[in-house]
């Protein structure tokens, strides 16, 4: 098993609408200790593609992490994580909410939906790639997570 | 009259530019001020000289009382010392004094009076002056009973008019009562040729025709004065029903005065009926006394038997006549003695023509019959016939007094029931004037109301949607703008990070600006977020306890304040209606500003509150570097600095937020500032 996670890349879900943030986030996970693999989905349906493996995303695999923007064109940031956690297959990979949003009501309302974790995209650089970094270290090493069945 | 006078007076009060009025009717209060006491004067001196010209105006007229003419002279006084102008401090005190011991000279005298009056005790004021020797007066040298009144009525009003407190409607009502004294007066000379002024001599001391005439003066001077009042005047509600209650007394006065009248008219009346009654019986008793002296003499003469009883049944006729007159006249004793004379007279009268007729029969002399006891028998029928006439008289006596009186009841009359539903109507139009613009008023700004209304909800609307679309500004400000900036800011970071060896010290300086303006623009845009947000997310305002929250600020800044060795010490703070977190947010502003520009020395700050009303006033005092009072305004709009951002760090958020947070509490935000001393920063909150 231990051998099995140190091989095994990890997959990460980016849903994004802003390619900068992506190119950011992609930044920061380049130097990780953590070999994994980022997947970018730039609206809401593309994101539910690629999870219900749809269309071109027949053959995707399921991400350990899904980080999470909420205004998202086509399908809403929101809407997507209702349907992640409605979904027996989907519910228990780790969502965490990636925003610019301070707003109270979102707070409340993403946790509200069974979010793990809400986050604010700090304004300075630096911060934002520690918080990037330490999103990924805190998921996919400190928490115990079930193990995938197959 | 009283109601055409009360709305000309209510006209004058209300009248916004009565000026020339006011400056008028002070010369007509002073001139009749100065008639008064020329009238009074003029009395003093008539007695002091024993001039009935003076004294009564006529010989035989009720003469004005010295008392009264010393009331009268002070009266006058009064009204020109209130009148005449004084400026300096010491004659206005003076002027005071002299006029509140007038004042009590006049209601003394007049009070004591009444108590005369009243208690039937001679104090021996009556007569202190001079002696009063007139044989028309009851009570020598005591002025009438009705001038007391008027007296006390004119000190009343006088009081009313120099008092210095407040009273509501105090210029009407002294108006009205100036009016009172001056119909009174009118009255009291009208009853001279109509009444006479010996009606009243019975009980009281009629009132003299001079004090009449100065009352008339003194009411008007009244009235006039009362004009000058200051006042403040009653509500619209209070007004209708007095007006109503004045207007109701006034009827119902008038109705039983005139059902009195009327009574009093038919009894007069009955006892006119009965009057010429009791004449009727007195002519036909001395017509049967006749009868009988006729019938007694033919019989006498003829010595036919026929004649004798006729004379003899006229008896009859005489004694019930005589009966019936004294069963009339029960309730008069002059009448009742007279009917006992009379039974005894005609008595020995029946005596004698019994015993004339006897001698006669007996002796068949009818002269010598007829001279027998014809001194006496003729002594005592001059004396019936004297008690007949003096009976009949009084009886003629008492039908032209009862007639006098009948008359003077229904001239009353006819004069005071016109007058009353008169002066009743007067108050009844008044109150339907008063009615009737207040229900015009009220109709008026009815449908002004609702076309205000209407452009209320509009205005509503409008206000909703703008507030709406604030609230999306507000999101779009927080999320939209800050993607591009946070984009600007990292991606020239990022680019200094990655290529820092290929970039020289230029390119790197520019990174430098970028970096800071997209940063400084992102802070902005919070700091507008913040400020839009205190009225938009506010929450209810609540009582809450200002020294918690003065806590929660302090715990705040707790590592600011500690950097700065700062020592903030407090008052203690009451309970105010307060949105917690934002007032807590104006405390936590105002003593991070007063840290952030502190002086040479270490901050000291002192918050302390005092008590104003409804209000409490929170004073946050610091010795720092001041503000300049010329900044007063500038300083409270929102991103506007006085200090380069390089010099104190900061947006110009700070103090617009507080000014937002108090405007939106009810209250107001302040300074007060030295230069280099420090500053003290004032807000007003409404306390529980």
């Amino acid at each position: 098993m231990e051998n099995e996670k140190l091989v095994r890349s990890i997959d990460i879900l980016l849903v994004e609408d802003n390619p900068g943030d992506a190119r950011l986030a992609k930044e920061a996970l380049t130097d990780s200790k953590i070999k994994n693999k980022l997947h970018f989905a730039s609206d809401g349906e593309e994101a539910a593609d690629f999870l219900f493996r749809r269309g071109k995303f027949e053959e995707a695999p399921r991400p350990d992490l899904i980080l999470l923007d909420l205004n998202l064109p086509k399908k809403d940031g929101r809407e997507l994580l209702a349907e992640i956690k409605n979904d027996p297959h989907l519910k228990r990979i780790p969502v965490v909410i990636l925003t610019t949003s301070k707003a109270e009501e979102d707070i409340i309302k993403t946790y509200n939906l069974h979010a793990n974790c809400y986050i604010t995209k700090p304004l300075d650089l630096d911060q934002f790639m520690k918080v990037v970094r330490t999103i990924e270290e805190f998921w996919l090493t400190i928490v115990r997570l079930p193990t995938v069945e197959q | 009259m009283v109601s055409p006078a009360l709305l000309a007076l209510k006209t004058a009060y209300t009248w916004k530019e009565f000026n020339i009025l006011k400056s008028t009717s002070l010369k007509i209060a002073q001139f009749s001020a100065w008639s008064v006491i020329s009238i009074g004067t003029l009395t003093l001196i008539g007695w002091l000289f024993n001039l009935t010209l003076f004294k009564s105006v006529i010989d035989g007229l009720v003469p004005l009382k010295p008392n009264a003419a010393v009331e009268f002279i002070f009266a006058g006084l009064f009204i020109i010392i209130l009148t005449s102008e004084t400026t300096e401090p010491s004659g206005k005190r003076l002027s005071k004094s002299v006029t509140s011991l007038v004042l009590t000279v006049i209601m003394i005298i007049a009070l004591l009076t009444m108590f005369e009056y009243l208690s039937e005790i001679d104090l021996g004021i009556d007569q202190f002056l001079f002696s009063d020797t007139s044989i028309l007066s009851v009570h020598p040298g005591r002025m009438a009973p009705n001038a007391v009144l008027l007296f006390i009525i004119a000190g009343s009003s006088l009081f009313l008019i120099s008092s210095p407190k407040p009273i509501k409607n105090k210029g009407l009502i002294s108006g009205i009562l100036g009016l009172v004294i001056t119909s009174a007066g009118f009255f009291s000379i009208v009853d001279y040729p109509w009444f006479g002024s010996e009606n009243l001599i019975g009980k009281f001391n009629p009132m003299a025709i001079t004090a009449a005439l100065a009352f008339i003066i003194l009411g008007a001077g009244i009235f006039f004065l009362s004009l000058n009042v200051e006042q403040t005047t009653w509500s619209l509600k209070k007004n209708i029903t007095i007006g109503f209650i004045c207007g109701m007394v006034l009827m119902i006065g008038m109705d039983v005065y005139s059902d009195l009248s009327i009574v009093n008219l038919q009894d007069s009346a009955q006892m006119i009926i009965h009057t010429h009654e009791v004449e009727y019986h007195i002519s036909q008793l001395s017509n049967a006394l006749q009868d009988i002296e006729i019938n007694r003499q033919i019989y006498l003469l003829t010595g036919n038997k026929k004649y004798r009883d006729i004379s003899k049944n006229n008896w009859s006729s005489i004694n019930s006549e005589l009966e019936t007159f004294r069963k009339l006249t029960s309730d008069n004793p002059n009448q009742q003695a007279r009917t006992l004379q009379l039974t005894e007279l005609l008595n020995k009268q029946l005596a004698f023509l019994y015993r004339t007729f006897a001698s006669y029969e007996s002796m068949g002399n009818a002269m010598e019959a007829n001279q027998a006891f014809f001194n006496e028998r003729n002594e005592i029928l001059t004396k019936i016939r004297k008690l007949l006439v003096d009976a009949d008289n009084e009886e003629k006596q008492l039908l032209s007094v009862r007639e006098s009186d009948a008359n003077a009841i229904s001239k009353r009359t006819f004069f005071l029931v016109p007058l009353g539903s008169f002066a009743s109507t007067g108050i009844l139009v008044w109150i339907f004037m008063l009615l009737n613009s207040e229900v015009s008023e009220r109709l008026r700004s009815e449908s002004a109301l609702k076309k205000s209304e209407g452009q209320h909800s509009k205005l509503n609307e409008e206000l909703n949607r703008s507030n709406q679309e604030l609230e999306q500004f507000a999101y779009v400000a927080s999320h939209d703008l800050q993607e591009p900036l946070r984009m600007i800011a990292s991606f020239t970071q990022l680019l200094e990070r990655k290529y820092k060896d290929d970039l020289d010290d230029d390119a790197r300086e520019f990174i430098k600006y970028a970096v800071d303006g997209a940063t400084r623009m992102q802070r902005l845009i919070n700091d507008l977020l913040d400020y839009s947000r205190v009225t938009t997310r506010g929450k209810p305002l609540v009582k809450v306890d200002l020294a918690d929250i003065l806590g929660m600020a302090i715990a705040n800044l707790h590592t600011r304040i500690l950097e700065s060795c700062a020592m903030v010490v407090n008052d203690n703070l009451p309970f105010v209606k307060g949105d917690e977190t934002q007032l807590m947010r104006v405390f936590q502003n105002l003593i991070d500003n007063a840290i952030k520009f502190r002086g040479k020395e270490t901050p000291h700050i002192t918050i302390t509150s005092e008590i104003e009303k409804n209000n409490v006033i929170i004073a946050v005092h610091d010795n720092g570097i001041g503000i300049d009072m010329k900044y007063k305004e500038r300083i409270f709009i929102i991103f506007q600095r006085l200090h380069s951002a390089s010099v104190y760090p900061g947006t110009g958020i700070g103090l617009a937020v507080c000014k937002k947070i108090i405007e939106r509490h009810g209250g107001k935000i302040w300074f007060e500032s030295v230069p280099g001393k420090g500053t003290t920063f004032k807000f007003s909150l409404k306390l529980v």
